[in-house]
């Protein structure tokens, strides 16, 4: 598990830096998609969920789901185009699995991705990843999570 | 003084509106500072203005939130902010104010340290009219205790919009007949029990203060807290080419219905507990399907130091989760050094568990 400031950045993960969102690939060729821990420290305790419905097509950096913290409204941005393929029952009854388990059970989407390989080229994994983060958290003034 | 920005931000007036209206206009400077297409300033500053409505915040639903049939018999509109935070109602006294920029144009920090600065500029601002403003987490802005400004907030990537109301004058009865509160009776004590939380600036100042002395003061309170400077002109045209389309979104029945969850799932709650200190009663709006309390309301005979111990437990419970319950009230308790009289933070904890698991 990568570290950041603090904060756990796995290295197996695809990242949206800039969005500050996280994607892995299933087997089955579907893609989950969440909030980082940063973007969870950023925001504070997260107490809505408002995702979209499955069957839904989202567009490259368009909001899959809303969230609120602190009376904040955000959009978590998509990191691929794709359909929605489900949405995460439990963060909707417990919107604060997102801060917990950013990673495991505080997945924010599930995605059928339409252009994967397109789209995917640009997000940024491993050691790369780690040191756009840090490079992030330096011009946000990120003290650390 | 926190300086954040070089160059002046626009100060625009867009006067009394209905509020799809106000919504398309949030839309559309949102969407314009995001394509950069408003230039040469920091960010926009909106003063706005409402015919009466009652507004729920993003993610509440209608039905939940407020007597919709009263709203309907009375011609009150109904609209979603794009913002969070709760229900609200606005009618032509009362004046909004908003920022719309880019993230690096607000002091650095997390959401909950940005918030805070803007609501101290803003506290700082009402105070130069004579009232003793403060900030009180997690948004709000109050005097004494009581809450004079309800604010939120909505964070697209970059771009950020922060706005809030001024309670210029206020009509307890009706917006109680308009909101729902965690209230079972709304009589002459309900209003009086509201009066010791809510304030207007006509309460505090004997008569209410001009529209342009308000935004003045609110205007001042950014350039003495932030370091802000402005110039007023009119809604940037990039703004205004965006709106038709912005106000087609608002006003099609899909932006109203995103969360739209029926009334039946926030019930009323009400649990009474006897406790060495006195008799501790709590009313609150329960949200069955996430088990957080929406609003509460203590009430009893008992005796707490300090007095506005009560009020700022009514604020940090609100929409919690159950079990955060006894961490905040703790917490409060220490940070606050409440003496209860034999009431204890356990005690709060214990009623609202009580009226949480009422059939």
């Amino acid at each position: 598990m990568g570290t950041v400031r603090g904060c756990e950045i796995p290295e197996d993960l695809m990242y949206n830096v800039e969005n500050n969102v996280w994607l892995r690939k299933e087997d089955d060729g579907s893609v989950t998609i969440g909030m980082t821990s940063y973007a969870c420290a950023l925001a504070g305790q997260i107490v809505s969920y408002t995702p979209k419905s499955a069957g839904k097509d989202i567009k490259k950096d368009k909001s899959a789901a809303t969230v609120e913290s602190g009376k904040w409204v955000g959009p978590l941005k998509s990191p691929v185009s794709g359909t929605v393929v489900s949405s995460n029952d439990e963060v909707a009854k417990d919107p604060g699995l997102i801060n917990k388990d950013p990673y495991g059970s505080g997945w924010i989407a599930k995605l059928t991705p339409a252009d994967f390989a397109g789209d995917s080229a640009e997000l940024k994994t491993g050691a790369d990843a780690l040191s756009a983060f840090e490079e992030k958290m330096t011009a946000d003034g990120f003290g650390g999570c | 003084m926190n300086q954040v920005s070089q160059g002046s931000w626009l100060v625009v007036d867009s006067g009394l509106r209905p509020a799809d209206e106000n919504m398309a206009l949030d839309k559309a400077l949102l969407e314009a500072m995001a394509e950069h297409d408003i230039t040469g300033v920091c960010g926009v500053f909106r003063f706005l203005r409402f015919e009466e409505s009652a507004l729920v915040g993003y993610h509440q639903s209608p039905d939940q939130e407020l007597n919709l049939d009263f709203c309907c018999e009375q011609g009150i509109a109904v609209q979603r902010r794009l913002t969070g935070g709760g229900a609200l109602i606005f009618d032509p006294t009362q004046i909004g104010w908003e920022l719309v920029c880019h993230r690096d144009a607000l002091p650095k920090g997390d959401m909950a340290a940005l918030s805070r600065e803007i609501c101290l500029a803003a506290a700082a601002g009402l105070s130069t009219l004579g009232v003793k403003a403060s900030f009180r987490p997690r948004n709000d802005i109050e005097v004494e205790g009581k809450k004079i400004s309800g604010t939120g907030g909505i964070m697209d990537g970059d771009i950020l919009l922060f706005q809030g109301t001024v309670l210029v004058d206020l009509d307890i009865p009706r917006m109680l007949r308009v909101l729902r509160v965690p209230l079972e009776k709304l009589d002459a004590h309900a209003i009086s029990s509201v009066a010791e939380r809510v304030t207007s600036l006509k309460a505090l100042l004997g008569k209410a203060p001009a529209l342009s002395q308000v935004q003045e003061a609110l205007l001042e309170g950014f350039r003495q807290h932030l370091g802000l400077d402005f110039e007023k002109g009119d809604m940037p045209e990039s703004v205004m080419a965006l709106y038709p389309a912005m106000l087609e979104e608002i006003r099609d029945p899909e932006w109203i219905n995103i969360n739209s969850r029926m009334q039946a799932d926030m019930p009323l709650r009400k649990a009474s507990l006897r406790a060495p200190g006195g008799t501790l009663q709590a009313e609150m709006l329960w949200d069955s399907f996430g088990s957080r309390i929406r609003q509460v309301h203590f009430s009893g005979d008992y005796f707490i130091q300090p007095r506005r111990a009560i009020v700022d437990m009514e604020a940090a419970l609100r929409n919690v989760h159950l079990n955060e319950v006894e961490t905040i009230l703790a917490d409060i308790f220490e940070k606050q050094q409440i003496d209860g009289f034999g009431l204890q933070a356990k005690d709060f904890a214990s009623v609202l568990r009580q009226a949480a698991e009422q059939a």
